[in-house]
């Protein structure tokens, strides 16, 4: 039997930390099919609105649409709700965390992060690993 | 059997009744792969972040290094047959012994630069026990990778 | 009542939200540049002016709220290059890490603004926001305003010097 591919959405403006977090995909082991990259969250959804998005790891602090109007707006989205987010974000507050969490959002690796962090997110949410 | 891996040395091993094991990791940091696959075992004692200061000695010695130890480790694997995809990485070590400078001590800047290392080798870490204290005794068993950690009297699995 | 205590509470956490955030800078940035770009830095002298004929980078992030400021560091823009270089696994001549030097100087920035606000109660932290970090060429006056903060602090980042401060209340 061909092995479940997922796909994977980074959403964040710095390319470098994208750059980052797709090669930390790609050394998971994971069975991840295409992984997607938006730089804002108006992109983001663009493309989880045309495509098929299994995990969307998500930024907060980004010019334009920021990563806490689009989990809320994806969350109020019947079609987008049941997508697993995992915010990856510098933000300090662990109130606002929480808070997000309230509202659906399923994980929160904190910035600076170790690559080990990202790729124990994948294989809970994708499976994959040893 | 016991195969000794002193400081600044790297040793590989296919034995199935050997043991690697290196001592005397204080700031130091002890790097032990695995390969299930190949049944290859490894470990490197490093003693210093990087050889980019002093080339000559980092080519005599590359595994006094954290950056050319990796390398050099690498290499002993391949050499026995090992595949980087399939290594399993446990890191021990980088204790701050004295009171040598918090954030700048030595065994802060010895595990970010293995940590860069195996970055660009593109391997991540499967467990690690890093800081403290006390210095650490590294065990890792060829017949199963499983690598221990004696700190004292007390015996753990990493 | 409550309203009234939070209300209290900010007005003497104000100076002492001051001390927590601009002690030990140098010590911040390196606990940053170490786990966001495995950079090793190690501490340095102040210096009053930049090193000669260096092209340098000046990087801001404001944060605003019940404790507003900014943190501020000037350094050579070859360390940003060292940062995407370290990040995306190229040598830091490639092309590839003077493209991302500047994301990279931005990212560290967002980074440390997190680890230096996180020193805060999270009564405080609540009602701060970080900003979007600010990355431009710098000027020598830019590391000589920096440098002559009596709170700025110093480190060397494998070979190049960072000058960093953190300003509160403007």
């Amino acid at each position: 039997m061909e092995p479940t591919t997922h796909n994977i959405l980074v959403v964040d403006d710095s390319a470098t930390t994208r750059a980052v977090v797709k090669r930390t995909i790609a050394l998971s082991g994971a069975a991840v099919g295409d992984v997607f990259e938006a730089g804002d969250g108006n992109a983001a959804l663009g493309v989880i609105r045309s495509r098929k998005v299994d995990l969307v790891l998500l930024d907060l602090h980004m010019p334009g649409m920021g990563g806490v109007e689009l989990a809320g707006i994806l969350h109020g989205d019947p079609a987008t709700r049941d997508i697993p987010i995992v915010v990856i974000s510098a933000e300090p507050s662990a109130g606002r965390i929480e808070a997000l969490k309230a509202g659906g959002v399923r994980g929160y690796v904190r910035k600076p992060f170790r690559p080990e962090q990202v790729r124990d997110v994948i294989h809970h949410f994708l499976g994959g690993g040893q | 059997m016991q195969t000794i891996v002193d400081i600044s040395d790297a040793k590989v091993s296919a034995d199935p009744a050997d043991t690697l094991v290196t001592y005397s990791l204080g700031s130091c940091i002890g790097v032990a792969v695995y390969d299930p696959a190949a049944r290859v075992a490894g470990l490197l004692h490093c003693q210093l972040p990087t050889g980019t200061m002093d080339p000559a000695k980092a080519a005599g010695r590359p595994a006094m290094y954290a950056d050319t130890g990796l390398a050099h480790l690498m290499k002993l694997m391949a050499a026995r047959g090992a595949s980087p995809r399939r290594l399993q990485v446990r890191l021990a070590g980088g204790a701050q012994m004295f009171d040598d400078g918090g954030v700048f001590s030595i065994g802060k800047r010895n595990h970010a630069a293995v940590r860069k290392a195996l970055w660009q080798h593109g391997l991540m870490v499967a467990a690690e026990a890093v800081g403290g204290s006390s210095p650490r005794t590294m065990y890792v068993g060829v017949a199963d990778g499983q690598v221990s950690l004696r700190t004292g009297t007390v015996t753990t699995t990493l | 009542m409550t309203r009234t205590i939070e209300a209290g509470e900010r007005a003497t956490a104000a100076p002492c939200a001051t001390a927590v955030l601009t002690a030990g800078v140098d010590e911040l940035v390196a606990g940053s540049l170490e786990a966001f770009a495995f950079v090793l830095a190690g501490p340095a002298e102040l210096p009053a002016s930049p090193p000669a004929g260096a092209d340098l980078l000046y990087c801001g992030l404001p944060f605003a709220g019940a404790v507003s400021g900014r943190l501020e560091l000037v350094f050579p823009t070859a360390l940003a290059a060292v940062l995407a270089a370290n990040l995306l696994c190229v040598d830091p001549g490639d092309p590839a890490a003077a493209d991302g030097q500047a994301d990279a100087a931005r990212e560290l920035m967002n980074v440390t603004g997190g680890a230096l606000l996180a020193r805060l109660g999270e009564a405080e932290l609540s009602g701060t926001t970080m900003g979007l970090p600010t990355v431009r060429p710098a000027t020598p006056a830019d590391w000589r305003a920096v440098a002559a903060d009596p709170r700025a602090g110093a480190l060397d980042a494998e070979g190049h010097v960072v000058v960093a401060r953190v300003v509160v209340g403007a």
